[in-house]
């Protein structure tokens, strides 16, 4: 064998040795052998990293937080869907789904910034008080314009708080709502909303389409400003047709001149065990629990207080059992609409 | 540069080149243009990303950042920080815990306001000790909760054996449990699921279950703080006396849909649920006990569309029940 020969053999097993026998130092006492990598704190790695998350899911996280690979608004994530929800190459085909993650924190929106959900795409946060989203969003009307959030179809949203921050506003525009959704089989739970100091303040808007809602918080006021004494707040508001349905439910109006918590246009509205509140913390005004202008009722196991009306009945046709009315009964209809339902005395009230 | 030094620099590129650029015939570790191969055939071709957003983190048995979640909480600067600040206003941290049976031994988790304890479900994720004291409170709690903070999805179980034992203890405001399981059942004298003196308290879909020797006590609600309890099963049993739910001097006390049960042997005192409170609303419930379904200490309590499995004490005058029933659906009044 000449030298040269034996040179590169040694070579060769000098190198091989410290690569396939012992544990080589690389940099700073990162340590790489054949079975995988010694880190510094004594961990070891013997496969590939998995992403955090499985795929079409991804997190929002508070912006400088250090976190630089997720998103930090989650108005970008959505506008940014194909990047992270995608399965072939169509986003959301039939029966996939993705579910965007928001991690503990407060997310102010940009501006006059909109939250637009996709179909199939759920938005899923750490909890209503963990999660907050406030938008600072009006319109000219009352449709999705105005709203911080728009719902979609066949999408989900829970786990956190949507608050209009209408009062800090730099764009005018006499109405806001916190959720807007025309989109049927949408579905809202464990979801805490709130809308303050517009002229028109509309806490979850559901037009024209069937829609659950579980868990609810709502708080809509006018108490930021009350020079504003032509004031609308509706809490919930069903507008159109649909079968809409509210369980296990808070909802608060108040500080309006006219303050309904829960108003039905048209929708076919189902209620179990809802507290509907309509006061008036800054003077006379019109309190209405649940408003029945043209919809149909089905109201189970609630309270409804309204110093000015507890309900108007807006049909023959509602239904309202195991209630208690803490406020005045309007009903126009010949018809029998009430079962079991009580005053603060437990005095029957029937309707 | 001698020959035989180029010659030995030539074959331990050779060599190494092999090693770390061409495809082996089995695989070990291996660097490429792509990424990092690891000896599984798995590639990795990005920066690995934390498991978890800032201000969360893992406890786990394994793979997670802690074992124990009281470590975790002793630790939460090193996870729950946002602006040099922990927990400032307005940000939030979540503490996550994966299935498994955590035991705590005697040690206490105590809860800090805005971290959220977030188990994996009832039963899947089940915090164990056995905490005790010579008196209820503070002392006595395996947990304890905090001021606007959330605890859900999981199990709590304490074993504590000694005078005073109790699952969760809370004096703060707004804390509130959700989905979970409260289990004391180390036979202490006095043992108690919850004891909540704090305001605005709000617990749903809970079970709660408190053994003992000597009072036995579900929820027991004092001080001036009031609470909510929705779809709840709280029971008491054991003791010479037990008492589902108590309501001692609060401002107020809400049930909807809760079955509140206690159970008596022999001479025991077994209550449903008592109140000494102002501000009691009981809707659509059951209250079931021997000695007394329902104890009730104010004319403005209201108590609808409840069955009562038992005698009604303490009745104040005026009426205070309607669409009240007993076991066999006959009118109840009160």
């Amino acid at each position: 064998m000449s030298r040269c020969r034996l040179a590169a053999l040694f070579g060769g097993v000098l190198l091989s040795s410290m690569a396939f026998s012992a544990p080589m130092p690389v940099v700073n006492g990162l340590m790489l052998d054949p079975d995988g990598i010694h880190f510094k704190d004594s961990s070891f790695q013997h496969t590939a990293a998995l992403p955090p998350l499985p795929a079409n899911m991804t997190w929002v996280v508070p912006a400088d937080s250090g976190y630089d690979h997720y998103f930090t608004s989650p108005v970008d994530a959505l506008d940014h869907l194909s990047e992270w929800c995608a399965l072939g190459d169509v986003i959301v085909p039939v029966r996939a789904r993705c579910t965007l993650m928001i991690a503990p924190g407060t997310y102010d929106l940009e501006g006059d910034q909109q939250i637009i959900m996709h179909e199939k795409v759920d938005i899923i946060g750490m909890g209503p008080s963990s999660t907050i989203i406030r938008g600072f969003v009006n319109g000219s009307a009352w449709d999705e314009t105005s709203a911080v959030l728009r719902g979609a179809a066949d999408a989900a949203l829970r786990n956190l708080t949507v608050a209009n921050y209408v009062f800090l506003a730099s764009t005018s525009g006499d109405h806001s709502s916190a959720i807007y959704n025309d989109g049927a089989g949408f579905r809202v739970n464990d979801v805490s909303v709130s809308v303050n100091g517009n002229d028109r303040n509309y806490g979850i808007i559901n037009n024209g389409v069937d829609a659950t809602y579980t868990d609810l918080d709502i708080q809509v006021t006018n108490i930021w400003d009350p020079s504003k004494p032509s004031a609308l707040c509706f809490g919930f508001w069903a507008r159109g047709p649909g079968s809409v349905e509210i369980n296990r439910a808070e909802v608060v109006a108040e500080g309006c001149s006219d303050s309904t918590a829960i108003q039905d246009n048209g929708a076919n509205l189902r209620l179990v065990r809802i507290h509907a509140n309509a006061n008036c913390p800054n003077g006379s005004c019109g309190a209405n629990a649940v408003w029945n202008a043209s919809g149909v009722l089905t109201i189970l196991n609630s309270r409804l207080e309204g110093a000015s009306r507890s309900i108007t009945i807006g049909s023959d046709s509602d239904r309202i059992i195991n209630t208690h009315f803490n406020g005045p009964v309007i009903d126009v209809f010949p018809g029998t609409q009430c079962r079991g339902t009580y005053g603060n005395s437990l005095g029957d009230v029937p309707c | 540069m001698p020959r035989f030094l180029v010659t030995l620099f030539l074959g331990s590129f050779l060599l190494s080149g092999s090693a770390f650029c061409a495809e082996p015939s089995s695989y070990s570790l291996g660097l490429f243009s792509y990424g990092i191969r690891f000896p599984d055939g798995t590639g990795q071709d990005t920066a690995a990303l934390p498991s978890l957003p800032a201000n969360m983190a893992w406890v786990a048995h394994a793979g997670g950042k802690y074992t124990s979640p009281v470590d975790a909480m002793a630790h939460l600067a090193d996870w729950c920080v946002l602006g040099g600040n922990v927990v400032p206003v307005d940000a939030r941290c979540t503490l996550l815990i994966a299935p498994g049976i955590y035991e705590l031994g005697a040690d206490q988790l105590i809860m800090r306001a805005g971290v959220d304890i977030v188990g994996m479900g009832v039963r899947t994720t089940v915090l164990s000790g056995a905490v005790d004291s010579a008196a209820l409170g503070e002392e006595s709690a395996l947990i304890r909760g905090a001021d606007h903070t959330t605890l859900r999805d999981l199990t709590v179980v304490n074993a504590g054996a000694q005078h005073a034992s109790s699952g969760i203890y809370n004096v703060e405001l707004s804390f509130i449990i959700k989905h979970a399981e409260v289990v004391v059942s180390g036979n202490a004298s006095l043992s108690t699921g919850i004891e909540n003196k704090g305001f605005g308290s709000k617990f749903s879909d809970i079970t709660v279950s408190a053994t003992g020797l000597t009072d036995c006590v579900g929820i027991r609600n004092t001080g001036n703080g009031s609470i909510i309890i929705n779809r709840a099963s709280i029971s008491a049993s054991g003791c010479a006396k037990n008492t589902a739910i108590t309501n001692l001097n609060a401002v107020g006390l809400r049930l909807a849909d809760v079955d509140a049960s206690a159970t008596a042997t022999g001479a025991q005192r077994a209550v449903g649920l008592w109140s000494s409170g102002s501000g009691l609303t009981v809707l659509d419930s059951k209250l079931e006990g021997a000695t007394y379904s329902l104890g009730i200490g104010s004319t403005s309590a209201r108590i609808i569309n409840t069955q009562l499995d038992g005698p009604v004490g303490a009745n104040s005058a005026g009426t205070q029940c309607w669409g009240t029933y007993d076991s066999n659906l006959a009118d109840r009044g009160c």
